[in-house]
This record gives C-alpha cells, sequence and structure tokens, in this order.
C-alpha cells in the first residue's frame, strides 16, 4: 500500500529518536519493498495504520469513517502524493535558501520560514519603537499601541480580528495605525493613501475597516468603497491622483518611519516596549501590555518586506 | 471464591485471547517463584536436600496429573506442548506403508501436519469431515475406519469453532475398530473435565499455556499397554549405556531427554490446582453464561458472521471466530484492540478449515473465567461501531 511510503518516510525520521519507531521503520521498509515487486505487505504495518486510523474515526464520526474506510486507496493515494510533493516543495526551497538566500528563489520578497530558525534575530532584534501621536487613532485609552500594516497583506488582515478582541477588553488601551504598504502587493499603497484620504474627511477607521473587509483594492473600487461611506467623491479623487498629494507623502513618511524602526514584515506591533510581529492573540496582546514577552519575538508569519534588513 | 482474584486480567484491552493462550494464574507464578527462590537444583542428581526437595516438587506433579484425568502417573510424559506431543506420537510409532490414519477437517495444523508427513512413508490419511457447525458425527467416522486404521487422531474441541464434541462416542468407534486414538485437548482441559477412565483415548496431549500455565510445557498421555517408542534419547532416558548399545527406563523417564522444564513442569501442577481450586462446575457454569451473552452480542449485529455452532448448548467453550462484512479480518482485529478488545485474527493455524468457512481469516474472540459479561456488552458496543464500515 502506497502509505507505507510515507510510513518509511516518518518513521526514519522518528526513528532517530526512539527504538520503537526504528523498528517501525524496518518494518515499513519492508512493506514499500513488497509494495514496489507487486506484493502484499507481510508486517500488515498498512493494515494497522488503516485500521487504527479508522478506529478512531469511527469513536468520532461513523459516517466519516465510513467513507474514508471506502475510498482509503484513493485517499491514501493522494495523501502521498501530497505528502511527496510538499517534501519536493521543502527540497527546493532549502535549495533556494542556500543558493539565494532566500527560500522563494531569487529576487523574491516574500516572507521565508526559514528564518524564523535560522535567523532568530534577523529583523526583529533591529526594532526600534516609534514615538505614537503622528497616524490615525482608536479609542481613547492612554496606553497606545502602534500597529504597522498593509491593507493589502494577509496576516495584517487575519490580525485585525482578535485586535479588535484584545482592545474591546482593554478601554485603557488605544490603537494608532501607521501604514506600511508592502510593495510586492498589489494595490497596497494606493491603498493606504485611499485610508488616508478617507481620514481627511474623517472616516479613517471606517475605511480602514472596509479595506479588511475587501480585498478588492482596485482604484475602481476604492471609489465605491468612499461612496459607500458617503465621503466626498471630488476630494477622494483629488487627494488620489498621485502619490504625492498629502495623503500620499503620509504614506511615504509612515514607510519612511517603518524603515527606520526596522520592520521588515506586517503587521508589527509596538506596545509597552515590547514587538510583536505577525497575528497575535488577545492573550499574547495582554501579555505584552504587562511586559511579559521580549522585544525581539519570534519571527511570526507576516507579510515580508523586501527592503527590510533581515 | 472469587475467580479475579487469582489473575492478573487485564482491563484495556480486555484479553479476549485465551485460545491461544490463557493467563498465567497467580499460584502458578508464585510456584515457580518459590522454586527459584528455595530450591533452585536440578533434579534426580546428587544428594543435597535442594535436589531433593526439586525432585519431590517435580514428581508429584505427575502424581497431580494422575489424579487430575483418571490415570496413572507413569502415563504421562514432559513435553513443550501440544505440538511436539503430537509430533512425539507421529515418530514414536511404527506407521508401515498401507497404515492409515484418520484425523479431520476441523484440526489445528498440529494435529494435521505430522500426519501429512507420514504419507512420504506411504501412510494413508483419511479426513473426517466436520459439518456446517464443525460438529464430528461417530457414524461418518465409522465409515471410514478400515482395519488398516492404525490411528485415529481427533481434537476434542476445535480451536476456531468451539464446537462441542461427542467424544466418547468418537473414541468408542475408533476402539472398536482396534485403532489407536489421540486427542488433542489443547481447548479442552481448561474448559471441562476430561475423565481419561471413560474417555478411552490412547494419547492426549495438552498445553500448560492454555490451562493457566507457564508457556513451554505440555504434557502426553500414554495410555499403559499402547506402543509409542521414544522419539529422543540421551541423558536421564536410560538404565544403563555402553560403547555398544543402552537400555531404555521403563517409565515415563524414558521420553524425557535431558534436564527437563523443572520450573514450568511445577507451574503446571500449580495450574491444575487453580483449576481444582476454582472447580470445573463453576469454570462451566461461568461460561455458560458468557456463551449466552456473547451469542446475544452477536445476534443484535447484523453485519457480522458468526462461524461454528449457532446455539449455546452446542458450544464447548467461549469461543467465536467472526468476521464483520467485508472488513478485513486483521483490520476489525486492529479496531477492536483499539476498543479495548484483545482478539486475534488470522486462520489460527487451521488452514483448511478457514477455507472450508471460505475466507482468507477469521477473528477470534475467546473468553476464559476472569472474563465478565460487562465485558462482552462492551466488546458487542464495539463490534456494533466496527460494523458501521460493513
Amino acid at each position: 500500500m502506497v502509505l507505507c511510503f510515507v510510513a518509511l518516510f516518518v518513521f526514519a525520521v522518528l526513528g532517530i529518536f526512539s527504538a520503537k519507531y526504528r523498528a517501525l521503520f524496518f518494518e515499513a521498509l519492508g512493506c514499500v519493498g513488497r509494495t514496489l515487486t507487486l506484493r502484499p505487505c507481510e508486517s500488515k504495518l498498512d493494515e494497522r495504520i488503516k485500521a487504527t486510523l479508522i478506529a478512531h474515526l469511527l469513536q468520532r464520526s461513523p459516517p466519516a469513517a465510513r467513507a474514508v474506510h471506502k475510498h482509503f486507496a484513493a485517499l491514501s493515494l493522494v495523501f502521498t502524493i501530497l505528502f511527496f510533493g510538499s517534501m519536493i516543495y521543502s527540497a527546493v526551497a532549502v535549495y533556494n535558501y542556500w543558493a539565494y538566500g532566500n527560500c522563494n528563489g531569487p529576487n523574491s520578497s516574500e516572507f521565508c520560514a526559514f528564518d524564523a530558525v535560522l535567523r532568530p534575530g534577523a529583523g526583529a532584534g533591529n526594532l526600534t519603537a516609534v514615538q505614537a501621536g503622528i497616524g490615525p487613532k482608536r479609542g481613547n485609552g492612554s496606553i497606545v499601541m502602534v500597529e504597522f500594516g498593509c491593507f493589502s497583506c494577509p496576516f495584517t488582515r487575519s490580525a485585525q480580528s482578535p485586535l479588535n478582541q484584545f482592545l474591546a477588553s482593554r478601554p485603557d488601551v488605544s490603537l494608532e495605525f501607521r501604514a506600511f504598504p508592502i510593495p510586492t502587493h498589489e494595490n497596497s499603497f494606493v491603498a493606504a493613501q485611499a485610508a488616508f484620504c478617507a481620514d481627511e474627511q474623517g472616516k479613517f477607521w471606517e475605511y480602514h475597516d472596509a479595506l479588511f473587509a475587501d480585498e478588492n483594492h482596485s482604484r475602481e473600487n476604492l471609489g465605491q468603497m468612499a461612496a459607500r461611506l458617503s465621503l466626498d467623491g471630488t476630494r477622494f479623487d483629488a487627494c488620489m491622483a498621485s502619490n504625492s498629494t498629502p495623503a500620499g507623502l503620509r504614506v511615504q513618511r509612515d514607510v519612511a518611519a517603518g524603515h527606520a524602526a526596522g520592520i521588515y514584515g506586517t503587521p508589527t506591533f509596538f506596545i509597552n516596549g515590547v514587538t510583536l510581529v505577525g497575528p497575535q492573540t488577545p492573550q499574547e496582546f495582554s501579555d505584552a501590555l504587562r511586559g511579559i514577552g521580549t522585544s525581539k519575538p519570534e519571527q511570526a508569519a507576516s507579510c515580508h518586506a523586501p527592503n527590510a534588513s533581515g | 471464591m472469587d475467580i479475579t482474584s487469582l489473575f492478573d486480567a487485564p482491563k484495556n484491552p480486555a484479553y479476549f485471547d485465551s485460545a491461544a493462550s490463557s493467563l498465567t494464574a497467580k499460584p502458578v507464578r508464585a510456584k515457580m517463584e518459590e522454586f527459584y527462590s528455595q530450591y533452585r537444583a536440578n533434579i534426580h542428581r546428587g544428594a543435597h536436600r535442594y535436589t531433593k526437595k526439586a525432585s519431590q516438587e517435580y514428581e508429584a506433579v505427575y502424581a497431580k496429573l494422575a489424579k487430575f484425568f483418571h490415570a496413572k502417573e507413569s502415563e504421562f510424559i514432559q513435553v513443550r506442548n501440544t505440538t511436539e506431543a503430537i509430533n512425539g506420537v507421529a515418530l514414536g510409532l511404527d506407521f508401515q506403508r498401507g497404515d492409515e490414519i484418520v484425523t479431520t477437517s476441523i484440526e489445528h495444523h498440529s494435529n494435521l501436519l505430522p500426519w501429512l508427513r507420514l504419507k512420504e512413508k506411504g501412510v494413508v490419511v483419511r479426513i473426517l469431515e466436520a459439518d456446517d457447525e464443525g460438529k464430528l458425527a461417530p457414524d461418518k467416522l465409522k465409515a471410514l475406519l478400515t482395519p488398516k486404521t492404525k490411528l485415529v487422531a481427533l481434537t476434542a474441541c476445535s480451536n476456531v469453532l468451539g464446537t462441542k464434541e461427542p467424544l466418547e462416542q468418537l473414541v468408542k468407534v475408533s476402539k472398536d475398530n482396534h485403532s489407536l486414538v489421540l486427542l488433542d485437548a489443547a481447548q479442552q482441559v481448561g474448559h471441562h473435565p476430561l475423565d481419561l477412565s471413560k474417555v478411552k483415548a490412547d494419547y492426549m496431549a495438552f498445553s500448560g499455556h492454555k490451562v493457566f500455565g507457564p508457556t513451554g510445557i505440555g504434557a502426553l498421555y500414554h495410555r499403559e499397554g499402547a506402543p509409542l517408542a521414544p522419539w529422543f534419547v540421551g541423558g536421564g532416558t536410560i538404565r544403563e549405556a555402553s560403547l555398544e548399545g543402552y537400555k531404555l527406563l521403563e517409565n515415563h523417564e524414558r521420553f524425557e531427554a535431558g534436564t527437563p522444564a523443572i520450573a514450568e513442569w511445577m507451574g503446571l501442577g500449580a495450574a491444575l490446582d487453580t483449576i481444582d481450586k476454582i472447580g470445573y462446575p463453576k469454570i462451566e457454569a461461568h461460561e455458560k453464561k458468557l456463551i449466552s451473552a456473547m451469542f446475544s452480542a452477536f445476534a443484535s449485529n447484523p453485519k457480522v458472521s458468526l462461524y461454528g455452532p449457532k446455539s449455546a448448548q452446542d458450544k464447548a467453550c467461549a469461543l467465536f471466530a467472526f468476521s464483520v462484512g467485508r472488513v478485513p479480518h486483521h483490520e476489525v482485529a486492529v479496531m477492536l484492540d483499539q476498543f479495548g478488545f484483545a482478539c486475534r485474527s488470522g486462520h489460527h493455524c487451521a488452514m483448511p478449515l478457514t477455507k472450508r468457512l471460505g475466507v482468507e481469516g477469521t477473528v477470534r474472540a475467546s473468553l476464559h473465567v476472569y472474563n465478565n459479561e460487562e465485558e462482552v456488552r462492551m466488546f458487542g458496543e464495539a463490534l456494533q461501531k466496527v460494523g458501521a464500515l460493513a
């Protein structure tokens, strides 16, 4: 059964740490050998894996167990292909990291997960705190948390829900937003500029929420968002006419400030002397507020800035 | 007496594999530990007190066997297990070309292969076919017997089907034909009494590990006067030896070459004591309840195919072979293990019978005195879950 191929690889790795898995590795090896020669697996490892999995499923959902049992051969084939596909993908990433310093290949500015392990101090350690009081502020709390975010960044977007939960639970904390559009994300700059244009008409946070609610940041849709929020269209269009309007300059100023602070990915939060990179849970925000955590947080999933030092 | 106090019965998974090997009773382990800790010595050697005590305890087991089976001490031979005992009879009888052996279609390989091997010597092996529930018919046996039938080798209870057999009649029919009779009692002794003064078999074999005893030990009963030559010779088997030849001992020792399994033999004696202590009536009554509960569990599950007897009165012991729809038997056993029941799967060393049943293998649940009805109820629930796949 093809699943033995996956088992062989998994038990080979686990076997480094445990004799129990070494024995299973050799069982899987025998199973692979017999599968390759079109003979049934003598050790019945494949049947054990299948039956154990289905027994667990039976405890939770008999219909799901029945379906998996019925189509197990096909499912295990798909799983095996995906497994080895991901292994090949990872191998290419490792090669890219070795050859180009970025797992996504030459000239890529996308976030590289290996940085978290191989360069734990990269970027985050060089962050310097930024001054509050420059960007739009949500809430009246005396403790100000500054967020550098990109409206087109999926990590910034996914950070919003837990962030809002945290803010709702802590009225003593207010949020200040600074724009840090990631250049490789389409329309990220104009989205940030549009938000500041809305700010000129007193509706920054409404527009901010709308941008995260709707991923379409084409120029046309940005205008429609403004219309839905009853912004003055003429003023909005004039504000968006070029990147050197006051709103455009605000974006550039924020980006420069972000670079100066050493920001390498979005979202990045500064709170109470602690820097947080990537989406956080409400508890993590609370811990940071209490001074728990470090100013060199783990490099969480974030949208990577191409010009960052790390 | 609380039977469960005599065993360390596991709870999860519950032990449902007693036909393969029963749990070892605590007094058995205690007896073996007593030997190792108090009088560890070889037997029948030297004059010191340890060897005397060890020899005394060792010899006492023959007396226990004699009492237990209503036979004579000298009629028992120590063997490793039932398989060795039956092979010993196959090697120890003087089979000639044209001799006939009758065995059955429900035998364990251990009571089939030794006879099939004799075909190489020109011995004819005839098979008594059991009915669909594994029942052996004395009249069918009678029809197979001829003046050349030297041996009838029968199981007292099938290790796959657990069918109650008409042992006394089967043996009588064979003896009326002046044939020797061998009983494979591996699945019988732990569950029902076997009175060899009534069931007049010439040879009877059983294993210690199926009767609450240790592994690696068993006994072969060899009726006084029935032919049997030692299949091994060596130390401990002779009256005298020279460079020209040797004279064998007259008693059972002539079959037991070399230093025997002393602790295990004492453990076997303690196992028989344990059965005596519980009492066969209590064992049979308890198993009757388990059999009834198991039949109820199977009856409520239409996805299960049960092999062998369909009614409780035809079951000799709480031993059930079954399959669940088309779910492979090994997978069913693994799932039952996950749900808390240690069952066996496969052909159970009875491939001809498995083929006759029309399957590649079955799952076998075999219970004993240390199991209980609550476990059976939960087993039924687990079986319902597995049945959802069928």
